[in-house]
């Protein structure tokens, strides 16, 4: 059952999504993008990159995800729906596994799914090699060559943050 | 491909599915959003991991710069118009009578 760990994790990551998806009051939603960011994270360190998933926890959830949450506690309303206590969510909940549950097992019969790729169950086990690569890990190596070979996007992320900043100023300026 | 792909490409199917559906509050529709962007950052990393391309690891850094860029002018949208009209509920963005 080990070896099925990542698909779990994503059956599950699909699962919170699906609960944010079905449009609770926000600060449930909020839950489930943190529930589906773990998950990811998880799925991303079994495929390797350590790196990129703390990202996740750190500037997605602990950035993104606390802004969110404190606007969500501002604007929430006495009686937060839950995804039991309406009928329309839990509806829309349901539905959404139900079609999660009927893929997960079309593609547990039949070993291949073609749509527009073909995916197939065997791609879990089989690595792309192109050779070593030493001692030094190669997403690592790849994201510090942001700053030699990536200088210009540095350049343009930097920029377009301190516009971000200058636009929320005047939006945020009223009057 | 593999079916951890297939899963992550049904989250982003679902949230985009949970986007363009309104209910009562604006703020779920940004939340939507940001499972969006989740789900397209796990599929790219995965696929740049899986096939070793190495320079493309820094890709999902960016897209998570510009996303939260996207969601932070998309919080003071809200917040402007939490102040304007008391809550945020779709239903009072009706000045567009068409």
């Amino acid at each position: 059952m080990m070896m099925y760990i990542v698909f779990i994790m994503s059956v599950i990551f699909v699962i919170s999504i699906v609960g944010v998806s079905s449009k609770p009051s926000p600060i449930y939603g909020g839950l489930g993008l943190i529930v589906s960011g773990a998950m990811g994270c998880g799925i991303v360190f079994s495929f390797g990159g350590s790196f990129l998933g703390l990202m996740v926890f750190l500037i997605y959830l602990g950035g993104m995800l606390v802004v969110f949450g404190y606007t969500a506690a501002m604007a929430t309303e006495q009686y937060p729906e839950a995804w039991i206590s309406n009928k329309v969510v839990l509806g829309g909940f349901l539905s959404g596994l139900v079609v999660e549950f009927l893929m997960v097992l079309y593609v547990l019969w039949g070993e291949k799914v073609s749509f527009v790729f073909e995916f197939n169950g065997l791609g879990d086990w089989v690595i792309y090699d192109v050779g070593e690569s030493g001692v030094f890990s190669e997403e690592i190596m790849g994201i510090a060559a942001l700053y030699s070979y990536g200088t210009w996007l540095v350049v343009v992320t930097g920029w377009s943050l301190f516009i971000g900043v200058v636009a929320i100023m005047e939006i945020t300026r009223g009057n | 491909m593999s079916l951890v792909h297939i899963n992550i490409l049904m989250a982003f199917t679902m949230s985009l599915t949970g986007l363009l559906m309104y209910r009562s509050h604006l703020m779920s529709a940004l939340l939507c959003l940001e499972g969006m962007v989740l789900s397209l950052f796990i599929l790219a990393t995965l696929t740049i991991l899986n096939s070793h391309f190495t320079l493309a690891n820094m890709m999902p850094i960016i897209l998570l710069v510009f996303a939260a860029c996207e969601a932070a002018i998309g919080l003071a949208l809200l917040i402007m118009i939490s102040n304007t009209y008391g809550t945020d509920y779709v239903q009072n963005l009706n000045l567009l009578q068409c």
